[in-house]
């Protein structure tokens, strides 16, 4: 069953109500609910507490009207005026511009209140129902986007999360990288060292030789001007120079009197037994160590061993390791003779500047000179290594 | 009158409007670049399709729609209502699925909520299986 209309009669004159509703009542097409009222602040109070469709007020009634309609729950009441006699029509007052929908002049007209009621009626509860859906769908919307967006802002701190998480974890294993190369680097080193060691205890050279040896060299890499990167190559290289003594025997590498020519000659050859020892390796370092161990016992003269190789012919690495090793190896003590002291060596130096060592290595070695008698302060032989 | 059809994309259901099986289908994801472009179409042949649906034949209409921006809630809502009218001014005879797999609490809500403002077309919850 169809919801009925309520439609509220407003007049002082009973009569007029009377009159009016017996009008509407005779409607079929719709069915309407009057009620009626003879003071306008009891129409104004039921209009209050009562959902009301449509008002019928009396001219007389407009100005309370229009006063009141703001305080009703349904702001918009749509009203219709009426007037009781065709005297009564405000002179020159427009009733559309104040509002109302309509006016019914007396004598009323039944026809012309069906058709109009039933018009107003049908568009008000159109309107009523439009707006009342937009309402909904305002309301929905503006629920399903508030959702959406907590949604959203949930995702986006998971997100941030897994980015933190993310950073600490590449933060983790950089730092684990690095520890492992390291562990690399420094397990190459020592491996290097133990190396070269290992030629130098089987020929009773002391531990420190090595050392020495492979910070002269650095030091004459970077005054001769290669960079820092092989500079220190060479440094770790060096220690290595002599590792082709293990192939020697002990009987001839330790002898304490002097080699027989064929002893010589198989001595000198620890050279090319420590070339042969390191030269497959692709390895830069051990690449580097391979030229020095061939090459450390080369004469810029060109009369040194195993090549007899001339000037430039040697390795830039080759002659500064010979320098090197020579200074290092005349001013120790051995078994078989004292160290010699540094104004012997220095005169020997001179002696053999383009001759058993490249001119320009034997400059920067006395222009450096202070530097590398520092060095050999700072690993000097205590008995302890 | 010829059958509506409408692939899907990325970001907008698959539709299909039939009149001969009277059964309709939206299936999908909607958040249209221009909701409106998208529902115009639609809106206009269901209209064209209600007014001359005869009152003894059912219909059915299918929503599955995983996810919607809220524009796309409103373009449905109005489908929704139209439908509903239909039913209420013209007595057809009208039913609306709303489709959602159970884990998707979200869609059965707004499915909820959407049956809440029917007056009068039946408006379904249909829990869908998942591998189906």
């Amino acid at each position: 069953m169809k919801k009925s209309n309520k439609i509220a009669i407003l007049s002082e004159h009973q009569e007029e109500i009377v009159e009016i509703a017996e009008i509407i009542k005779s409607i079929t097409s719709h069915s309407y609910q009057i009620y009626d009222f003879n003071r306008v602040d009891e129409c104004i109070e039921f209009c209050k507490n009562r959902r009301v469709d449509l008002l019928l007020a009396h001219t007389s009634s407009l100005d309370i009207i229009l006063q009141q309609r703001e305080s009703l729950p349904d702001k918009n009441l749509e009203f219709i005026l009426f007037s009781s006699s065709s005297k009564e029509v405000e002179s020159g007052q427009n009733i559309f511009n104040i509002g109302a929908l309509d006016l019914f002049r007396y004598p009323f007209n039944r026809d012309e209140i069906e058709f109009k009621l039933n018009r107003y009626i049908n568009e008000y509860k159109n309107m009523v129902k439009d707006y009342n859906r937009t309402q909904k769908q305002l309301d929905r919307v503006t629920r399903i986007s508030d959702r959406q967006q907590s949604e959203l802002k949930d995702l986006n701190n998971e997100l941030d999360r897994y980015k933190h998480h993310l950073e600490d974890k590449v933060e983790e294993g950089l730092l684990e990288i690095k520890a492992l190369n390291r562990e690399i680097e420094d397990t190459q080193k020592e491996v290097i060292f133990t190396m070269g060691a290992i030629g130098e205890s089987r020929s009773k050279e002391t531990g420190n030789h090595v050392k020495r040896v492979a910070e002269y060299s650095y030091l004459l890499a970077v005054k001769y001007g290669l960079s820092e990167k092989e500079a220190e190559m060479l440094k770790q290289a060096s220690p290595m120079h002599d590792i082709g003594k293990v192939a020697i025997p002990d009987r001839i590498l330790n002898k304490p009197a002097r080699f027989t020519e064929d002893e010589f000659i198989l001595m000198q050859r620890h050279t090319e037994f420590g070339f042969e020892m390191l030269k497959h390796s692709t390895r830069e370092l051990l690449k580097t160590a391979s030229i020095v161990a061939y090459e450390h016992h080369e004469k810029w003269n060109g009369r040194g061993y195993p090549r007899g190789l001339k000037g430039d012919e040697i390795h830039i690495y080759g002659r500064i390791t010979a320098i090197a090793d020579v200074f290092d190896a005349l001013g120790s003590d051995r078994v078989y003779k004292k160290g010699w002291e540094d104004e012997r060596i220095f005169t020997l130096f001179r002696e053999e500047r383009g001759e058993h060592f490249d001119p320009k290595l034997v400059d920067l070695f006395f222009e450096n000179l202070e530097d590398i008698l520092a060095i050999r302060d700072r690993f000097v032989d205590d008995g302890t290594e | 009158m010829e059958n509506l059809n409408i692939t899907e994309t990325k970001s907008t259901p698959k539709v299909e409007l039939n009149s001969i099986t009277n059964k309709h289908y939206f299936i999908g994801e909607s958040y249209p670049e221009n909701t409106k472009d998208f529902y115009a179409p639609i809106m206009i042949w269901l209209k064209e399709y209600l007014s001359e649906l005869p009152s003894d034949i059912e219909a059915e209409f299918n929503f599955e729609i995983i996810y919607f921006n809220s524009s796309s809630s409103k373009a449905l809502m109005d489908i929704f209502y139209l439908i509903d009218d239909y039913v209420a001014d013209e007595e057809k005879s009208l039913s609306i699925n709303w489709l959602y797999i159970e884990e998707n609490e979200a869609a059965e809500e707004y499915g909820e909520e959407f049956a809440e403002d029917m007056e009068c077309v039946p408006f379904n919850l249909v829990i869908k299986e998942e591998d189906e």
